[in-house]
């Protein structure tokens, strides 16, 4: 229906998978000097951004940026009691139950 | 009511308030990595995967500029625009001046070597000389310098962009020797 309207549907995958690309560079930029930095660093990040997506709702932009904080907070909270490396279970236990119990993700509006 | 008060006493606020922020941080890094996510997944229908590599990317290109200018990002462009000047060419050069920090005193350290193109000439042809990363970066330094991001061909073809992927040092150091005639490209 889009390219009926005149609206260049390649044109605007390529372009919305540039600023996708970009968002993770910067982040990568501006998270490197934090952290160290090496090669293998992608996968932990990858994992943790799709389990925020799932919790906020697939494709749902505002659910998944509450959903990022949401985790984040959850970890390092979890990290005060058990080292930071085993917080990453609480993420996980987030994802099982979000799957269980509210399928579509934490962050959208109940659907009637 | 003791025991409310024994376990207000229990929590630790101040491990709290350090935790509340630094994930308050990382929330925002994940906010972002996974807005990009969400923002493919959305239009494309694609889940993708390589998402990881190109925050791995980032960082890396990112810590390399960082270690190689011991500023974060306003040390970039003036050290390339030094670095275009060296290589000789009067609109490069005007670039330099216009990127010339107004004091000294505004940006401490080897800034004020890359302010002045001749000076910068004189350093560069000197091993390592103009490059002098902080402690913190250069093991990391060293590792990655090793390795070309370009192939040695695409170095040829295109000089400006290579000077921008891998650091100006390599390309200053061989139009010094001579065994590549300064090239205009501007």
């Amino acid at each position: 229906m889009a390219q009926a309207m005149g609206i260049p549907v390649p044109w605007v995958h390529t372009a919305v998978f540039a600023i996708g690309a970009g968002m993770a560079a910067a982040s990568g930029v501006l998270f490197g000097p934090l952290v160290g930095v090496n090669h293998a660093m992608g996968l932990d990040w990858v994992l943790k951004a799709f389990i925020v997506v799932v919790v906020g709702g697939m494709g749902n932009l505002g659910g998944s940026i509450a959903a990022a904080i949401f985790i984040s907070l959850l970890e390092a909270y979890a990290s005060i009691w058990v080292s930071p490396a085993q917080a990453v279970i609480v993420s996980f236990v987030v994802l099982i139950l979000t799957l269980l119990f509210r399928p579509t993700g934490l962050f959208v509006p109940t659907p009637k | 009511m003791d025991t409310v008060i024994a376990i207000l006493y229990s929590i630790p606020w101040d491990q709290i308030l350090i935790q509340t922020i630094n994930g308050i941080v990382t929330g925002m890094i994940l906010a972002l990595i996974a807005s990009g996510l969400t923002l493919i997944f959305g239009i494309m229908d694609v889940v993708n995967f390589a998402h990881g590599e190109l925050f791995m990317l980032g960082a890396y290109i990112g810590v390399r500029r960082a270690g190689d200018d011991r500023q974060f990002l306003a040390g970039a462009y003036h050290r390339d625009a030094g670095c275009r000047a060296a290589r000789g060419g009067d609109a490069d050069r005007d670039a330099a001046a216009a990127a010339r920090p107004r004091s000294a005193d505004d940006h401490p350290g080897h800034l004020r070597h890359v302010a002045d193109p001749a000076e910068l000439r004189a350093v560069a042809v000197r091993p390592g000389g103009a490059q002098d990363p902080g402690a913190v970066h250069r093991p990391l330094h060293a590792v990655l310098s090793a390795v070309p991001l370009v192939p040695p061909g695409d170095r040829r073809r295109s000089p400006r962009r290579s000077s921008a992927a891998s650091g100006c040092s390599s390309n200053t150091a061989t139009t010094a020797s001579g065994s590549a005639p300064p090239r205009r490209t501007a």
